[in-house]
């Protein structure tokens, strides 16, 4: 099925239209908070992209990007042995080089990076975010938490996901955006996810990068046409993966809530008085929980079934 | 400086370090005694605030003792000429 704007998805384009985009004008990708413009030299990119945002318009032309990435090849003798791959942003190059068959991950964290600069109009909580019924369930954490993994998930039972980075708070509409980009999952979770979901849309694994194995869960398209629907706060689960755990869901007193989101924002601290209004709204506004578990399947039957109170509360 | 209620206690936000703090009920009430009514002593916050209160001072003076431990270690005030000061 066509995109809601007639366009081919990624999914259905051919591989040399990809391919053609890169090399050429670009390929925007439309996440919600930011539009990216794409740009590469990288064969092995087409595919990946393809993998990832196969729900996502091909779209060839804009007539603005928020974000503008280029990816390289490496120019020099050591590209005929270990060929790497380099992002450029505004004619800046952040980091080292990846691997050229690596440069998906470099486009992901990259462009990452750059919205968590960049969007200093929202509050950028580490976290992610799914929604239902117009309601956003926040799932903040440090990373190796279970964050993706729960979210993933969420997303892949019903969940409409908004990310799995940002829960991209603007705190003018007191509403989340969504920041849709594939949900990076590292290690043993791409596995877990494997078996949770068989017929989940990952794309390819890349090993030994600097966060072990990754590969990225396919936002759907439902996920993708609705990519700048908001969602009102509606609940924030703080997710523990702890081996061999029974699930625990435990309530989280205002304050430690306001401290742990505090500290979990990206930008809390370049926002000032906005994030410190925005945090104390979310503390006010949202039930705070602490989610340990190690059983996906049971977590995610909890969370259903506080979900009917979460909207009780919101509809009073 | 702001300040909002959560659950039992308080949260505030200085614009003049850009940090944030959590407070009970005794620190924000110094902290608004000494900016509303601006009193030079911490004896006359104490006895502003057991007037206000009805709390008498001797019971005040040591709920507030961790008070104003809590509000000089944050930076939220600061001693002046042995007086308090309120740091906005």
């Amino acid at each position: 099925m066509p995109s809601d704007r007639g366009l081919l998805t990624l999914g259905q384009a051919g591989l040399q239209q990809i391919s053609n985009a890169l090399r050429g004008d670009g390929l925007w990708l439309d996440v919600g908070v930011a539009r990216m413009r794409v740009r590469s030299d990288e064969p092995s990119l087409a595919a990946q992209l393809q993998a990832v945002y196969q729900n996502f318009p091909l779209q060839t032309s804009s007539d603005w990007a928020d974000l503008h990435i280029d990816l390289r090849r490496q120019s020099g003798l050591r590209r005929w042995l270990a060929p790497q791959v380099r992002f450029f942003c505004d004619g800046q190059v952040p980091f080292d080089p990846f691997p050229a068959d690596a440069a998906l991950p470099l486009l992901e964290w990259g462009a990452n990076w750059l919205i968590g600069r960049r969007c200093n109009h929202l509050l950028l909580l580490h976290s992610g975010v799914v929604e239902r019924q117009g309601l956003a369930l926040v799932m903040p954490a440090l990373p190796g938490s279970g964050k993706s993994t729960l979210t993933a998930a969420l997303a892949l039972r019903g969940w409409r996901l908004l990310s799995d980075e940002f829960g991209a708070y603007d705190p003018g509409e007191g509403v989340f955006r969504p920041a849709l980009k594939p949900v990076g999952l590292k290690n043993q979770s791409i596995d877990v996810i494997r078996a949770f979901s068989p017929d989940a849309q990952l794309g390819p694994s890349f090993p030994k990068t600097r966060k072990g194995t990754v590969a990225h869960l396919a936002p759907d398209a439902n996920a993708v046409m609705r990519v700048h629907e908001t969602a009102r706060p509606g609940a924030v689960l703080l997710p523990r993966w702890q081996a061999g755990s029974a699930t625990q869901l435990l309530p989280v007193q205002p304050q430690m809530a306001f401290s742990t989101l505090a500290f979990n924002a990206f930008n809390y601290q370049v926002l000032g008085a906005v994030g410190f209004e925005a945090v104390v709204s979310l503390t006010q506004r949202c039930p705070v929980w602490q989610l340990i578990y190690s059983d996906l399947d049971d977590a995610l039957a909890r969370i259903e079934a506080l979900w009917p109170d979460v909207l009780a509360r919101e509809a009073a | 400086m702001l300040f909002e209620p959560l659950g039992g206690g308080w949260v505030a936000f200085s614009s003049l370090s850009g940090e944030s703090h959590l407070l009970n009920a005794e620190s924000v009430a110094v902290v608004e005694t000494l900016d509303l009514l601006q009193p030079r002593t911490a004896e006359e916050v104490t006895e502003l605030l057991a007037a206000d209160s009805g709390i008498p001072a001797a019971e005040l003076t040591e709920k507030l003792a961790d008070a104003w431990s809590m509000l000089l270690q944050a930076g939220l005030i600061r001693e002046q000429n042995a007086t308090a000061c309120l740091q906005i």
